[in-house]
């Protein structure tokens, strides 16, 4: 007890070398833990990207191939699948719900989906979040479509702007859809999945843009005008692929089975966890860079620490002396600077928490809007034994100077030098 | 929708066989490696196991002698016992059905060549909120499995979990 006071007075003597030592600990546990965080959600986002779906069905391929096309709009296209099948999948009694997805045109680098308005109701995310509207509702009149936060954000756009989409990808040499423009009915709220720079508009209005089209281009004298277009057939002939709901989680193995055997058609159905948690196995790597920079972080922190120390030590060569003159042992000597070092870890350590929930308290909404990040609020599952080897680490640190001092405390500081 | 058009060929040329309604399609058949199918709803635990012909008895044709049919009876016997899937205790599940069924060693050869076991069984879990681990021990049931691929779907989504080496803990997420 009385070696704890003497610890805090004496560190009262050094406000400045303390605070500073105090913030490169705080500094270091705040990214530490900061990464460790990031890590554990990034990772959980990802996993929870879909969520609330039973199956994602789209034509035979794989299961990877098929949710980065059909999900996050990236890798080869599938084949698409007709919509007989997906009628008769519709039709199965286990199944409760189906989105058809739609993919192939796009508008300034944003990929455009045809889907139905259930699809706004049914998609869940994270641990079964629905999408949100900032502004605006589901489309409701044939050339309504619906943006995500990222699009509006990036190109500025807002509920009743008029947009054109591009047929296919786009680019310059590409015909766009300018005959039928459509206009903004809705912004959907930033999610941190590929929701968020997409655009959705109905199965229908993908059938009208295209209704004047064969073998790819636009057909001359066969021109239907938006209302024209309006009054024609447009049930869709294929979709991309769709999600599927069903009424008891028990009968998914067995639709799945089904769905995969079906004979008229090469389907594929997967399960959404499986193929992310696939998926995140390929790139996974990522994570364990994030880990070796944040054991990095914690070297540097940890050094920080001890040259400061070190350096105070020199200025308590007198301190010490006086300590030994008076009695102290050098076993207490050691223990006064391994108790210096261990308080200075906490203090660190408190102040690195504290900062990082503020910090993630008051960025969640920014990073999530720019980043596309959801940052729990919660401590992530391995904070704990972190904060533990921090803490461990800080002792350790402290025995380094406590076995300086306890070496050369009383010749040391006694000595006269000319 | 611009892969469209290569749509009608080949709606085209499926027609032919859609008419003879004749199905031309195999599924995935590794030796070595067994699937097991978990999905838990209420208090509902339905378990699906496929496994290879040879990694249950050591071939896959139809029982030629009585040591081999003696085989495909210890191994329907084994799998009807589920010995081999032990649900955590404290969840206090009992197994209510069992069902096996043997393919491709009957008269017949099944189209591929191969043959495997099917399982499914039904479990009633009273705490199946306590649910939070399966132990599957396929592979030391069945030697020859190395690779045990377990597809879990609970509340908390779908999972695969892929257990080699010796290794039969299946952790449920909750």
């Amino acid at each position: 007890m009385k070696l704890l006071s003497l610890t805090l007075k004496s560190l009262r003597q050094r406000k400045a070398g303390v605070a500073l030592t105090v913030f490169t600990v705080a500094l270091s546990v705040f990214l530490l833990l900061g990464v460790e965080r990031v890590r554990t959600d990034a990772r959980q986002g990802f996993a929870s990207t879909v969520s609330g779906t039973d199956l994602l069905v789209g034509a035979r391929s794989g299961p990877v191939t098929l949710l980065l096309y059909s999900i996050f709009h990236v890798g080869e296209a599938t084949n698409n699948i007709t919509w007989k099948s997906y009628q008769a999948i519709r039709a199965m009694p286990e199944v409760a719900w189906t989105v058809p997805l739609s993919l192939g045109d796009s508008h300034r680098g944003f990929r455009v989906t045809g889907t139905t308005a259930d699809f706004f109701t049914h998609y869940h995310y994270g641990r079964g979040n629905a999408l949100a509207f900032t502004s605006g509702k589901p489309f409701a009149d044939l050339y309504d479509a619906v943006i995500g936060a990222e699009v509006a954000r990036q190109l500025h756009y807002k509920v009743g702007d008029r947009i054109v989409l591009s047929h296919g990808l786009g680019g310059p040499n590409l015909a766009s859809h300018a005959d039928k423009p459509f206009r903004i009915s809705g912004v959907v709220a930033p999610t941190g999945t590929p929701v968020d720079a997409t655009i959705a508009v109905s199965l229908e209005a993908i059938e009208a843009i295209h209704v004047d089209w064969r073998s790819g281009m636009r057909l001359p004298g066969l021109e239907a005008s938006a209302d024209e277009a309006r009054r024609m057939d447009l049930t869709p002939k294929a979709i991309t692929a769709a999600l599927v709901g069903l009424h008891s989680r028990l009968s998914a193995f067995a639709v799945q089975g089904a769905i995969n055997d079906y004979d008229e058609e090469p389907l594929l159905a997967v399960l959404p966890g499986v193929a992310l948690g696939e998926l995140w196995h390929l790139i996974g790597t990522a994570e364990n860079a994030l880990r070796v920079v944040s054991g990095m972080v914690l070297l540097v922190g940890m050094s920080g620490m001890l040259t400061a120390l070190l350096g105070m030590l020199g200025e308590r060569r007198r301190e010490m002396a006086v300590l030994r003159a008076l009695g102290a042992s050098t076993r207490t000597v050691f223990s006064l600077l391994v108790m210096e070092s261990t308080l200075l870890t906490i203090a660190g350590m408190l102040a690195g928490v504290i900062l990082l929930d503020a910090t993630t308290a008051l960025a969640h909404d920014y990073l999530l809007a720019v980043a596309g990040l959801v940052i729990d609020e919660t401590p992530a599952p391995g904070e704990g034994v972190l904060l533990l080897v921090v803490l461990a680490l800080g002792s350790l640190a402290g025995c380094i100077p406590g076995w300086v001092a306890y070496r050369r405390s009383l010749a040391d500081g006694l000595q006269v030098r000319l | 929708m611009k892969a469209l058009p290569l749509v009608f060929p080949f709606l085209l040329a499926a027609l032919p066989i859609a008419a003879h309604a004749e199905a031309r399609q195999l599924g995935p058949h590794v030796h070595g490696q067994a699937s097991v199918n978990i999905a838990v709803e209420a208090s509902t635990m339905d378990v699906q196991v496929s496994l290879p012909g040879h990694d249950a008895v050591g071939f896959e044709h139809p029982p030629g002698t009585p040591a081999e049919q003696a085989a495909v009876d210890k191994a329907t016997a084994s799998l009807n016992a589920a010995a081999w899937l032990v649900p955590a205790p404290a969840a206090d599940c009992t197994l209510a059905l069992a069902r096996v069924s043997p393919h491709g060693f009957g008269g017949a050869t099944e189209a591929g060549g191969h043959a495997d076991f099917d399982a499914s069984y039904h479990f009633t879990c009273r705490r199946m909120d306590r649910l939070d681990q399966l132990d599957v021990r396929l592979a030391s049931a069945f030697p020859s499995v190395a690779k045990v691929v377990v597809s879990l779907i609970t509340a908390a989504g779908s999972s695969q979990q892929v257990l080699e080496g010796g290794v039969s803990h299946v952790g449920v997420p909750q």
